[in-house]
């Protein structure tokens, strides 16, 4: 979506069109969604996270001045939002997604005995510990920097790194790079 | 052969793309249906309390609002306007001609009975002692009342009050002047100019209608309802009572675990309101169910 046609979308929001809405919502969900995904690790989280960003998109439309890229600006807020979200409920966030999606957390033991070849990403991510799989999802899904997940997770950037290394090993041996 | 880890991650979650439009719209919906319910209940509530609370070490800068004028002004203006036109050279050159006839003998005969008249009341003890104790009485109830009007007497407080009109009251005036014991709220009413004292409808009594009732609550489960850009109106559920209540009349007995109401929160993070805060919470008297928080501090999750 060029600057323009997002600046049309935001005028037509702030006319109380929820077309404008729906146009950004159809343009980016594939871009928000895995950004938030990657850092509340939850999918209905996930879900209510990217609902809640186009509700306050909406609302927020009526004061909205666009001077940068539209995109890093909504990616921006969108990460906010999750960070903030981690940071409530980082208790409650404890549940396993892979878990709650029935597929079954992969043992190293296991993981042995399976083809390498034959493991899906999904399956690859499950063989990690949590706290590792959240690194790697904010590494890879939302894009953010050691620095920045280590303030996201309010951890030492030290930590950050070494769960990162340690998952990239894991995946490795299963064939991920 | 290596997969790309990135690449594949990506596309399983983009696989499974949620489809959250539907819900997004009852949002919306739902959120536009509550700020017109607030916008009513929430129309114009304002305070000063924070000024005196805080004194000159907080800056508070109040909600902006719309200046709206009373129905009375458009009124009020013209005839103002017409006083000012006709009025005031009648009473020009009618004080020209009494000065002119004040040199005239006419003006001399008519002046002569009062001078007659004085001079009978002065050689009179009857008539002209019981006027004079009349009087010094009556300045001795006046001068009563004053302080009973006024607790908190200085000569600031004294000029603010003028008369029993509420709304002549001059709060703002009140406060500069260091008047801060007793005048603290000022609660606006309906109609913008009508300033509310809570139970204190009498002059006698204004003084314990203006009341401070501060706390620090904690507080849990803010449901925002987005008024406008500037106010966030939220219902509060009081959590756990952390400090007294200062100053309150009789007729609030301070803030329980479980009381709920409406109140306008000061909205510095949009949705990041969401949460447990430690606030100052502003009693309004009068105004059942409005109340001005605002957040001091987040209340962490291990608190």
């Amino acid at each position: 979506m060029t600057q323009e046609k997002f600046a049309d979308c935001i005028n037509r929001i702030k006319n109380k069109d929820k077309s404008g809405l729906k146009d950004i919502y159809d343009e980016y969900l594939g871009y928000i969604y895995p950004i938030i995904y990657g850092i509340v690790n939850q999918k209905e989280n996930a879900e209510d996270v990217t609902q809640d960003f186009f509700v306050k998109l909406y609302s927020m439309a009526e004061n909205m001045e666009l001077k940068d890229s539209h995109k890093t600006f909504l990616a921006t807020i969108a990460r906010n939002m999750a960070i903030d979200f981690v940071r409530k409920n980082s208790r409650s966030i404890a549940v396993d997604d892979f878990v709650e999606e029935g597929i079954e957390p992969v043992s190293n033991d296991k993981v042995e005995e399976k083809v390498i070849g034959d493991m899906t990403v999904t399956e690859a991510l499950a063989t990690l510990s949590e706290k590792e799989r959240t690194v790697v999802s904010m590494k890879i899904l939302s894009d953010m920097t050691f620095n920045e997940i280590s303030e996201a997770l309010q951890i030492p950037m030290g930590t950050v790194t070494w769960r990162y290394q340690e998952a990239i090993k894991k995946l490795r041996r299963l064939g991920y790079e | 052969m290596s997969k790309d880890l990135s690449k594949e991650y990506k596309e399983a979650v983009m696989n499974d793309l949620p489809d959250l439009w539907g819900k997004i719209e009852a949002a919306i919906d739902a959120g536009e249906e509550q700020k017109e319910t607030s916008s009513i209940k929430s129309d114009t509530v304002e305070t000063v309390n924070e000024k005196v609370n805080a004194g000159a070490a907080r800056d508070y800068v109040p909600a902006k609002k719309k200046k709206k004028f009373p129905v009375w002004i458009f009124a009020a203006i013209p005839s103002a306007a017409i006083l000012l036109i006709a009025v005031v050279p009648l009473l020009f050159f009618g004080g020209l001609a009494a000065t002119k006839n004040k040199n005239s003998t006419g003006t001399m005969y008519d002046a002569a009975p009062n001078a007659v008249e004085y001079t009978d009341a002065a050689a009179s003890d009857d008539y002209y002692v019981p006027e004079t104790a009349e009087s010094a009485d009556w300045e001795n109830v006046a001068e009563a009342e004053e302080i009973d009007e006024y607790p908190n007497n200085d000569g600031n407080s004294k000029n603010t009050y003028s008369g029993t009109d509420n709304k002549s009251i001059d709060y703002a005036a009140g406060l500069e002047n260091g008047d801060r014991n007793e005048l603290t709220h000022v609660a606006q009413g309906e109609d913008e100019g009508d300033y509310d004292f809570g139970d204190a409808q009498t002059p006698g009594t204004v003084s314990e209608g203006i009341v401070k009732g501060n706390q620090e609550t904690a507080i849990v489960d803010i449901l925002l309802i987005y008024d406008d850009y500037e106010e966030t109106a939220a219902f509060v559920i009081v959590k756990e009572v952390i400090g007294d209540e200062r100053l309150c009349n009789d007729n609030f007995n301070g803030f329980e675990v479980g009381d709920c109401f409406d109140a306008i929160i000061d909205p510095d993070d949009g949705f990041e309101e969401l949460g447990k805060y430690k606030v100052v919470i502003s009693f309004i008297p009068g105004k059942d169910g409005i109340y001005r928080i605002e957040k001091i501090e987040e209340i962490s999750e291990s608190d």
